[in-house]
């Protein structure tokens, strides 16, 4: 396979939002995701012995992860995740025949839930991290 | 080539009904997770509190299928990334794949059992 062919997916051009488009940012995502599973396990793999230390590591992990740059990180994060999950469920519901007659519209619902639950959660962290 | 909905087509079926089953498992998994450890967890996050989870054996089950269903999801995907990429060594990417998956399931096992 040529290039050109091999990197047809992340081609945006005479693409519609709720098709390729969708499909090329679930791809994205997925991989942000991904990496951020290595990522995580690379991080836990400080708190290693939590259990007879009494703690300690924990602690010093938490103040890194609950710094602002983290959770603004985390936040994205989020973001990241609410899209690939509600695209997601489009994708599951769609493979058993469930708005794939009002394609786009099944998206932008799924979106807009997507949204509300990213919000949602923003806000419990925000606050949480706020009132600290 | 025309436009693609999604991954379907560059997995095999049973790859692809796994795909499925493990994304429904972490709608579950992940709201959970996400709920105890940023929203609720954000608030009341201690070593204790995460310490008393991993020890309980229905916890453990439950990160252990969670675990499970992220890492095959992940790199099953990743998988068909790759096919789609037009990798033409099939059967080395399937190994590849199931060595990865297979250790990184182990460490993350390690992980909850060594906290």
């Amino acid at each position: 396979m040529s290039l050109k062919g091999s990197l047809f997916w992340i081609k945006i051009k005479g693409r519609q939002i709720s098709d390729g488009i969708a499909f090329l940012f679930h791809r994205l995502t997925g991989l942000v995701i991904l990496l951020y599973l290595y990522i995580h396990f690379a991080a836990l793999s400080q708190l290693i012995g939590s259990q007879s230390t009494g703690g300690q590591n924990f602690q010093n992990f938490l103040k890194t992860v609950e710094s602002p740059p983290f959770v603004a990180l985390d936040i994205l994060l989020f973001l990241v995740i609410f899209y690939h999950g509600a695209n997601g469920i489009r994708l599951v519901f769609s493979e058993f025949g469930i708005g794939t007659s009002r394609r786009k519209l099944f998206f932008w619902i799924m979106m807009i839930l997507g949204v509300i639950g990213w919000i949602l959660l923003t806000y419990i962290v925000v606050k949480a991290f706020l009132g600290r | 080539m025309t436009n693609q909905e999604s991954i379907k087509g560059s997995m095999a079926p049973v790859a692809w009904l796994f795909q499925l089953i493990t994304a429904i498992f972490m709608v579950f998994f992940l709201g959970v997770h996400l709920w105890i450890m940023h929203a609720e967890g954000s608030i009341s996050l201690t070593i204790q509190s995460i310490l008393q989870r991993i020890n309980d054996p229905w916890w453990k089950t439950f990160y252990i299928v969670f675990l499970v269903s992220v890492v095959y999801h992940g790199l099953n995907g990743l998988r068909g990334i790759v096919f789609d990429l037009g990798v033409k060594k099939k059967s080395l990417t399937n190994a590849l794949f199931w060595i990865v998956a297979i250790i990184s399931i182990i460490y993350g096992i390690y992980l909850l059992y060594s906290i």
